[in-house]
């Protein structure tokens, strides 16, 4: 039933992973796009790349908690998890948006 | 051995993939919100650069619609395997697909003939 333990949870965390990676890019972007011009596009990228970071740590520790007991992450509360991932996103979005449009 | 009940939760491996084409999809609408950025950066045709701004907000917003998406998607699988039914068909991949061929055309077509 178990076969690859490790690799499942280590692709997930990997995928997690780029996924920070692609927060920290949007956040270095925005930050990019205010440069001279906006001091609010500037704010908007620093608190992106700040979530972004937070993210890559909270990742991390949730999944070098679920390995050190030799079992993939708890799945209880994964649901809540997710979705505060979406929101995160879907407000990096926002920003975005805000910024094409002040451009 | 029991026949799996319904609402069970399934093999864990199922669900990390789950959430692997969950994540897939988020770093989709990552990409689609930075090619918005940078087509209002440095599409700069027009009064007002109004192609790349026109391009910038359909990428957002196809970023959007697909995080809202994709959130959805994910649990409609997991609901799926947990009651053993078939995975639900989905047109999200069409609808990105289509839009990122349409505003890649045209932003080709902008670059060619500036």
């Amino acid at each position: 039933m178990t076969r690859d333990p490790g690799l499942q949870t280590e692709r997930t965390l990997l995928a997690w992973r780029r996924t920070s990676l692609g927060l920290i890019a949007n956040g270095v972007l925005l930050l990019a796009s205010g440069h001279n011009t906006s001091n609010v596009r500037l704010g908007l990228g620093i608190v992106v790349i700040v979530l972004a970071l937070a993210c890559w740590a909270a990742v991390g520790a949730v999944f070098r908690t679920g390995t050190r007991e030799g079992h993939p992450p708890d799945f209880q509360g994964r649901e809540r998890v997710l979705r505060a991932a979406a929101g995160l996103v879907l407000v990096v979005g926002v920003f975005d948006l805000y910024a094409v449009l002040t451009r | 051995m029991t026949a799996p009940t319904p609402d069970d939760e399934p093999d864990y491996r199922f669900t990390l993939a789950n959430e692997r084409t969950y994540l897939a999809y988020l770093r989709t609408s990552l990409a689609c919100y930075a090619g918005g950025l940078s087509a209002v950066q440095f599409l700069d045709i027009g009064p007002g650069h109004w192609a790349g701004r026109i391009i910038g907000v359909v990428l957002v917003l196809a970023g959007i619609v697909t995080t809202a998406g994709a959130f959805r998607r994910w649990r409609q699988n997991i609901l799926a395997m947990r009651q053993g039914a078939p995975l639900p068909l989905t047109r999200l991949p069409l609808m990105l697909g289509a839009t990122i061929a349409v505003v890649g055309l045209v932003g080709l077509l902008f670059t060619v003939w500036r």
